[in-house]
Order: structure tokens, then sequence, then C-alpha cells
């Protein structure tokens, strides 16, 4: 620690002794949407005159110091908002809160002097972030309801797992390696619906970010992306409410001042109601029933899911704000009869207490207590006199600092320290029956603790050169076992003009908890498990560099080659009992990976059509061989220790968004999406296993090599129309949208299916979703 | 999680509709590499009773329909200084018809009886004409007696039926449970004038089968339950295998591959065994079994 202070002292010392000694002065403040107050994340305040700029933080703060002139000219914009400019005769340091009012269409579009379009992105030293406004989301079509997870899989570098799913796939990475964070609370599992839709209510939700790479500092705890969502803050200007009726669900959110321009507050919620739909089938059948054996018809199950959303914030004063939020969140799954009932419930719940402080108008720190739980239960309850009940729960309690420093104008530096406390459920049983013959329980619970400390320095060299430096060494206990690990970050950006940038970055990422799930889907029985003495922590580092260009005046091209080492994977061997298990530790299995691969990232964000296409050329492998497993058997090995794609890799992914908007009324959308299949597994042999004991011989298909062939590829598209509405209340849009709209038979799983008879096989082919219409009404006042 | 993976693919069903349109499954073409042929065998030593073998071989995925027997080993299976050989002999049925199954017996089935020596390492060994080579040890269970089963009416004279037994406490021990009804079915064949007639055969229909382990259980007594499905007069025969790890994993990874062939949501999964140069199992099993009718 402390060479690592005395290189800071040095950096530092070095880095301000080049500054020139002129007088500055810094002007501070938010900038915030004019007609509700929210803050604007990521809004740039620039001075073309002294070429300075720099962007607001994730709490809508920022800082910029301006040498002494006689007018500085600063110009404010956002992505879908009219550029607003100020002048300043600086006299001494500013506090100002700038406003912005949103485009109501790109139509409104302004152009502002010295405005560059893709300024903030060529001049970032941020690589592998992808942006996704809510605006967007909402535009681009969907499986029936607005998704912010799925709206990410169309970037490049960035795959689904499979027909429908929202979990996401990063550069190789698999999908318990995101860190998913709501307002800074960790999301341990963001789907609904075994994976079909994300848990984030489109309404309720800011902004976006995605960093596949170049990770700030400030992020530790998972391996291959960051995926940062932030909640709206709350209208604090007027009470105003949006919502929608959709064919899956129905939303409605409610916001307010609580008091004008110091405080808000807003309140989401949306419900499915497949189960309305399902009871009425149910009872239209329910003298048809299967159990007779007759082949009749077998009972739905019920099946709903909500969301909950609440925050409110308050300024204290000039200097201190703090904001409070919460969601909650349900997938209720039950069967009913009158022998037999069986429930299923899972969700998160996260918390999150907020406190801003600006000590100056250089040092700004936010402090955070986050409390975060996912949990499952299921019940099962025989005759009235059998129960049983399973269950897992990770909860955990999160206390952050993290201090935002401008010491000059070439410097910006992050440092903070967080402490979390996880505590693990792990396959909890119950059992019992009433006359007590049958009473057991089992499960494990565990409390580990995970710290980081971090700091990172955001350096503008000169005109041509940035780079951001940092570092964060996390730590992890649970049970008398330490780990510790040190996490290098480091970007850089060279400008080879205002229009064009290359940029590089390395970062090492560590994961201390891993998910226990021998699924190719994300099934919300997979629990959170933490390292132990046997099980070691994953690490991975990442290797990345590209170029960023303007073309013409309307177009941004990226493109980005990773390469990353994945070390420590986890997974389980063949026949491993995940399910209520009280010795997990034997079954997972230990090994390597790595990925590589380049993305072509190209956007258009400004005139009548927007959109952009992404294209990802990548490798992604694993190899169990027992290197890494100190008590290695043969039957642990994968693959038999030969090398592997994992089931998400995908050599070529291609996605092409594109939204017009025709006039004020009327906007059309579209996007396709590319992909080579699925690697997976199917059999190459097959045995008949005789097994006298029940004179029922069985044809056993025989696996050999871990998915070596590929699913046929995936390829759709959706499109929409959206019809906008001025009404004396507000506004509203009716969206039309269509799923797979040329009707493409995209493979969710192969099968073969066998006739012992004849011994006869057919491959055979599942789809899920066929062209679907969907239709959404959409209000605001 | 049988049950549940039953359940999500219902609820899917229901949500998408699959299953209802020539959409939502089609037949496609697979063009899997050459499958190298591996040996398959089944061996179950149960005290008393005379040593048993099949073996056979896999099969191609697309290939020729066949039942892959392998009728030209030499096999045997020894314990301490004895030596059992297995001849290859094809079951003569009653009606005199010959069934080339695969089933390997002792040269002298009054030698070879399976001894009551727990202690025993049994080996097995094969070696077929082509020259390929299998072992296998294993050693003999004793068997886990059935204390009693009870059974309960609802109010729709519908009964369910509890197995009960007492699991050792000293040590870990794993289990194959199977419940029978015993039942009558019309079976149509053409006799030998080529006429169609119907007889009704009493057959055994299997209800459950399925294994445990005692982790939640040990050294206690243990209840298998079933549903509210028998009625009075029902003849159900419950059955409870006493077996080792070794065939307990191997039928678990059986299940698991046939379930990953069909089910969306599974990782298929090799077949773990304790045949070294191939695949299936050799095994001691322990048989404790009880018929009743319910009253």
């Amino acid at each position: 620690m402390q060479k690592i202070r005395l290189l800071l002292g040095i950096w530092l010392l070095f880095s301000c002794s080049l500054l020139a000694q002129e007088t500055t002065y810094t002007l501070s403040g938010y900038v915030k949407d004019m007609d509700n107050g929210e803050n604007l994340i990521g809004a740039s305040v620039y001075s073309a005159q002294l070429k300075v700029g720099t962007l607001t933080n994730e709490y809508g703060f920022f800082s910029l110091r301006l040498r002494s002139e006689d007018s500085v000219k600063v110009i404010f914009s956002y992505a879908g908002y009219t550029p607003g400019s100020k002048t300043y005769l600086l006299k001494k340091d500013l506090q100002e809160t700038l406003y912005l009012t949103p485009e109501t269409s790109v139509l409104d579009e302004v152009v502002i002097e010295g405005k560059q379009t893709y300024k903030e992105e060529i001049a970032s030293t941020q690589m592998g972030l992808a942006t996704i406004s809510v605006r967007e989301a909402k535009l681009i079509p969907a499986l029936g309801e607005v998704d912010i997870l799925k709206t990410l899989q169309l970037k490049p570098g960035v795959q689904s797992g499979g027909e429908g799913q929202a979990g996401i796939f990063v550069r190789g990475g698999s999908n318990d390696q995101n860190l998913i964070v709501l307002d800074e609370a960790v999301v341990y599992n963001a789907t609904h619906l075994f994976g079909l839709f994300s848990t984030f209510n489109s309404d309720a939700v800011k902004d976006v970010n995605l960093y596949k790479g170049g990770f700030p500092a400030q992020y530790g705890g998972r391996l291959s992306s960051v995926i940062d969502v932030r909640l709206k803050e709350g209208n604090r200007q007027r009470f105003a409410g949006s919502g929608g009726i959709g064919l899956i669900a129905s939303r409605l959110t409610l916001e307010g001042p609580i008091k004008k321009e110091k405080g808000s507050f807003i309140l989401s919620g949306r419900r499915t109601y497949f189960d309305l739909i399902t009871r009425q089938i149910n009872r239209a059948n329910e003298n048809n029933d299967s159990d007779d054996g007759d082949g009749g018809f077998s009972q739905i199950p019920d099946y709903y899911f909500y969301d909950l959303n609440a925050k409110v914030n308050y300024d204290l004063g000039e200097n201190d704000r703090i904001f409070i939020s919460g969601y909650f969140g349900r997938d209720v799954f039950g069967f009913d009869d009158d022998n037999f009932n069986f429930d299923f419930l899972w969700g998160n719940v996260t918390t999150t207490a907020r406190w801003n402080h600006l000590f100056n108008s250089r040092l700004f720190v936010n402090t955070t207590f986050t409390y975060s739980d996912y949990d499952y239960v299921i019940r099962n309850e025989f005759a009235q006199a059998f129960r049983f009940e399973v269950g897992s729960q990770i909860r955990d309690m999160n206390l952050k600092t993290d201090f935002y420093w401008l010491p000059n104008e070439q410097h910006t530096i992050r440092y903070g320290v967080n402490v979390v406390r996880h505590e693990f459920d792990v396959g909890r049983l119950e059992a019992g029956s009433d006359d007590g013959t049958i009473n057991f329980s089992a499960g494990q619970s565990f409390v580990a603790e995970e710290f980081g400390v971090y700091v990172a320095d955001d350096y503008e060299v000169n005109d041509k050169l940035k780079v951001n430096v940092g570092a964060r060494i996390s730590g992890f206990h649970n049970s008398g076992t330490w780990y510790w690990g040190f996490e290098p970050r480091f970007s850089a950006r060279y400008s080879l003009s205002e229009k064009v940038s290359f940029k590089a970055g390395v970062t090492r990422m560590f994961q201390y908890i891993h998910l226990v799930g021998n699924s190719a889907a994300s099934l919300p029985t997979d629990v959170w498990y933490p390292s132990n003495e046997r099980i070691k922590p994953q690490s991975a580092t990442q290797v990345a560099g590209g170029i960023t260009f303007q073309l013409g005046e309307q177009w941004l091209v990226t493109n980005e080659v990773f390469y990353k080492w994945l070390g420590n994977q986890v997974d389980f061997r063949d026949g491993a009992q995940l399910f209520v298990n009280d010795n997990l530790d034997d079954e997972f299995v230990f090994g390597r990976g790595w990925a590589y691969g380049n993305e072509l990232y190209i956007q258009k964000k400004v005139g009548r059509i927007t959109g952009w296409i992404g294209y990802t050329l990548a490798w992604s492998w694993r190899v169990f061989d027992g290197t890494f497993s100190g008590e290695f058997r043969e039957l642990d090995a994968i693959n038999e220790g030969r090398k592997f794609h994992p089931r998400f890799d995908r050599r070529h992914d291609v996605s092409v968004v594109a939204l017009y908007e025709l006039n004020d009324r009327w906007s059309l959308t579209a996007t396709w999406v590319y992909g080579t299949g699925n690697a997976i597994t199917l059999p190459t042999g097959r045995a008949v296993v005789l097994d006298p004991i029940t004179s029922d011989p069985r044809l056993v298909p025989i696996y050999e090599d871990r998915n070596s062939f590929r699913a046929p590829a995936y390829h759709r598209m959706d499109a929409g129309v959206v019809y906008n509405m001025t009404n004396k209340w507000g506004s509203s849009d009716l969206t039309l949208s269509f799923y797979n709209l040329y009707n493409r038979r995209n493979a969710y799983f192969i099968f073969i299916e066998d006739d012992f008879e004849t011994l006869q096989s057919q491959a055979r082919q599942v789809q899920l979703f066929p062209i679907i219409p969907s239709i959404t009404y959409n209000f605001k006042f | 999680m049988k049950r549940l993976n039953i359940y999500v693919l219902a609820l899917l069903a229901a949500t998408t509709g699959f299953g209802c349109s020539d959409f939502f499954q089609t037949d496609i073409e697979l063009d899997l590499p050459p499958h190298e042929r591996q040996l398959v065998v089944e061996c179950y030593l149960q005290p008393n009773f005379p040593i048993l073998l099949s073996l056979t071989e896999t099969l191609e995925y697309f290939g020729q329909p066949e039942l892959p027997l392998v009728n030209d080993a030499e096999v045997s299976v020894s314990w301490r200084n004895r030596t059992v050989n297995l001849i290859y002999g094809p079951l003569v049925l009653p009606d005199g018809t010959v069934l080339d199954s695969g089933i390997y017996q002792p040269e002298n089935l009054l030698t070879g009886i399976v001894p009551e020596d727990y202690n025993a390492t049994f080996t097995l060994n094969v070696r077929t004409k082509d020259g390929r080579e299998l072992t296998a040890e294993t050693q003999l269970l004793r068997e886990v007696p059935i204390d009693r089963i009870e059974w309960e009416f609802n109010d729709d004279s519908l009964a369910f039926v509890l197995t009960r037994f007492f699991d050792d406490g000293g040590q870990n021990n794993y289990y194959r449970r199977l419940f029978q009804v015993r039942d009558f079915q019309v079976e149509r064949f053409v006799d030998g004038q080529g006429q169609v007639v119907s007889d009704t055969i009493r057959v055994v229909n299997d209800e459950q089968d399925f294994t445990a382990d005692d982790r939640f259980s040990n050294g206690e007594l243990v209840t298998f339950g079933t549903g509210f499905n028998y009625e009075k007069g029902d003849t159900v025969i419950s059955t409870l295998y006493h077996i080792n790890r070794e065939y307990y994993d191997f039928l678990n990874t059986v299940d698991d591959a046939v379930a990953a062939n069909s089910n969306p949501f599974g990782q298929p999964s090799r077949i773990i065994s304790n045949i070294q140069g191939g695949t299936g199992i050799f095994t001691g099993i322990a048989v404790s079994r009880q018929e009743r009718i319910i009253e």
C-alpha cells in the first residue's frame, strides 16, 4: 500500500507540475431536464474556445476548470435534447444548474455553432461502452414488452443466450459474469419468466450503460461486463404520470415534486396477466383432465410477475442531496388441485440510500448504502399431509463511498472504497408430514465479506493524448479463507484529429462469487455460491485496442479488437447434483478460457433516420483439464480435458437497427439480427441399456465432444410503427410491432426422436416464436 | 426438478402456443460424424442368483436399425480364487422360439451362483474376438428390508401408499425404488392358423422408478410415498434395491443423458460407468420386495 501511495503522489506531483500557472476558476453544478428537473447523466459541458470540456457524472454533477478570460462561452448538450450555451465572465468559482429542453422529435433538432456531433465518443478514454437511452429502447420493436436488456443484445460484442432470452453474454464471458446494478444495488437475477423478460420496467429507468471492457475502477466483482441501470428521480416541476397497456403487461408510473425544486418522488409498477388467460383456459377444460389417462387436457399452471420501483430525492441544502430508491419484483408460479399444491416464487429486492455531498466545487462525494436480496422458494404440499419447502437466498449489504475530485483541468480523479457483506442460504430444505414420520431439513449458510478500494485518474496529458490510469484492490473473506486481487485499469486515447482517435486499454477483474447452474438457460433455481478454500476466485485479463472516427457529418465508426484470458473458470462435473446438496464443493470443476474478436460499430445519431450497424467476429474457448484443481479426478475433466467452445460462442453476430421519424406523428422502426448458431452437444451414438430390473430397455444417447455441433444460424427481423398523439391531457402513442416479421423458424433446441420398436431416429428442431404482432398503448400526462 | 421442468415447458407452451401447430417442430437433417462403437455391459450380482450378463455395442445414431448384440466374447467373473466362465446362451421361449438375447450365463448354472460373500471383490473380464477388453470390479451389498407398507384413503376412495424402511446410519447408502401395480391387459395376436385372437394377460406396470441417497435421512426411518392413485383390490409391489454409488451414478447419468435429448434446459452429460474399456455397469444389488392387495 505504501508503494502505491508513493506512486500516486509522484504521479500527481509530476502531472500538476506540468500545469501552466494561470488563473483558473471552477464552473460546477448539475445539468438537468427542463421539463422534469431530472439530472442528466453523461451530459457534455465544454468550451470550444478554450478546448476544455467534461461530462456530468452518474449523479448529474460536473466540474470544469476554466481559465479566466474576458468571456467564455460554454456549450452544454445531451443526446435527445436541444443543446444550450451560456457565456460566463468568471471572477470566482461558480456553481450553476443548467437546464436542457428535450427535443420532441428529431425534426426539432437545432444545430449549434461549435457543436461536434460525436465529440464525446471520440474524445473519451472510455472503451467498450454501449449506452441505451430509454427513448431508443421504447422505439425498438419488442416481443410484447419493451426490454432494456434485449435492446443491449443488439450492440456488438453482446449476445443473447438463445431465442427470446434476456440473458447477456459479453465478449466470450458467461451470463453470471455480468455485474448488473440498479441504482448501485446488485440485481442477482435480472430476468422474469425463466429468462424471457428482464426485470427492468422501462418507464422507471433513466438510462443504461454497459461496459464490455475498459472497466472504470469503481466497478469490480464480475469478469465480463457491468450493466449500470439508473432509475429516474421523479418530476421536480409538476405531478405527472405515464403508463402503457400491452398484450403481456400493463404499466403505470406516477411522479411529482415533494417540494418544488427541492425534491421529488417516483412510483412505478408493472404486472403481467398471463394468469388471467390461462385460468380461463383451465376453467373451460376442467372436465377434460388428462389425469384420467385419456391424453386429455393438462392444466396450465398459474403464472404472473410484477415489478415495483420507488424513489424519492431531496435537496438538504445547496451542497447535500439524498436519494432513497427501492425495487421489488416477484415471479409467482403455482399449481393447485385437490391433492397436490405447488408454489414457486422468486424475485429480487433492492434498496439504495445515497447521499451526495459537495465539499467544494472541485470535490464531490457520494456515499451509498445498498441492500440486495434474491431468493426463490418452492413449496409443495401433497394430500394436505406431506410438505416440503426448498429454497435459496443471497443477501448483500454494501457500503461505499466514491470521491470525485478535480485538482485542475487536466485531471479528474476518482477514488473510493466499498465493503460488502454477503449472506448465502444455499439449498435450504424442510420436509415434514403430519404424523411426524417424515421430518428432515438441510441447507448451508455462509457469510462472506468482499472489499474494494480504488483510485483512477483521467489525465489529459496534452491535446492529443489522454490516459485513464487506475487500480482496484479487491479482497474476499469466507470462513477464514482470504483472497486478494490487484486489478490494474488502464486506457488511453490518442487523437489524430478532432474526428479520429485511437484507443487502447487493459483491465483485470476478479469474481469471488459463482453461479451454480448446470443448465443452458438461466433458471431461477440457479444459486450463488461464495469462494472458499477449495473454490478459488475467477479472474480475467482483457486487452483491447481500437479506432473511433467520424465519417461525414452524421456517422460514427468504432472498431475494437479484444483478447481476454479467463482464469479459474467454474463448471460442474457430469452428473452433478446441484439441487439441494450440502456438499456442493465436490460438484465444481475448474478450468480456464480465452476469447478474442473484433467489433465494428457504425452509428448514426442525427437526422431523420438514426440507428446502428454492429458486426462482431469472435471466438471463445474453455478447457477443463484439471489444471486448477488440487483434488482432480479423471471424471472431473470436461470433454476429456480437450478445449471446447462454450454454448454461446458465436463466430458472426450482426445487428442492424433503424429508426425513421417520418414526421411528428409517425415513426417506423426495424431491426435485423443474424448470428452463427449456438455451439451445442448432440449425441453421436446410442446404447441400448437393457435394465432387467424393469424389463424396460432404454435407448441412451452417447455424448462425446462437448458443443461440437452448430445449431442453424439465427436471423430475425422485427418491425414497428409508432403513431404519436397529442391530447388535451398529455400525449400518447400507439405502437404496433411485429416480432420475427418474416416468420423465420429459428431453432430453440434440437433433439432426436427415437422409436424403440424400429430403432429408427429422426432429428427435430423446436422453434418458439413465429411472427408475433403486438400492440401497446402508451400514455403520458 | 423434473416436475418443475414439465411445468416450465407447459407454461412456455401456453405462452407461445408451441405444440399445437406445425410451426413449432420440424424435421431436420443432421450430419453426425462417424461413431466408434463401444462395448456396453450390464451385470447385476445378487446373492443366491446366477450370474447373468448382457453384452451389446453402441450404435451410430442414424445407422442401420439393429440390436447390437455381441455374442462371441470370452467372459468371466472372479472372486477370491474362483472364476466362473460365462457363455453366450440364447433364450428359448416356452413356445420354442429361440431369442438372440445377448445374455451370457454360467457354463454350469449350479456353480455360477453368486455367494453371500459381502467382503469379496468380484472382478469382471471380457475379451472380444476382435481384441477389445473390458474390466470392472464391485462388491455385494446387504439387503435393506422394507419395514412396512401402509395406505390411506381420501374422500374419493383413492389411496396413497407409503413404503417405510430404516436407513443404516453407519454408512452412505444409495437406493433404487420401484413401485409397480399388477394389472390385466388385453393382447391381440395371430395364432398358428393365422386368426387374430385376444387374450387377457397379467402385466406389471411400473408406477415409480427413481434413485435416492440418505443425505437427509441418514440412520432414520425413510418413507417413500405415492399419489392418490389406487383403489381397493389393487395389487401393489414395492421394491427397494440397495445399490452402490457406482450404480447410482450410472442410473442418474443415464437419466440425464436421456433427459438432455428432450429438455432444452438440460446439460448433456457422459454416462458415468465403472467399466474400464467400455460403458455399462457391473454391480452388486440387494433386493427387498413386498406385494400387497389394498384393502
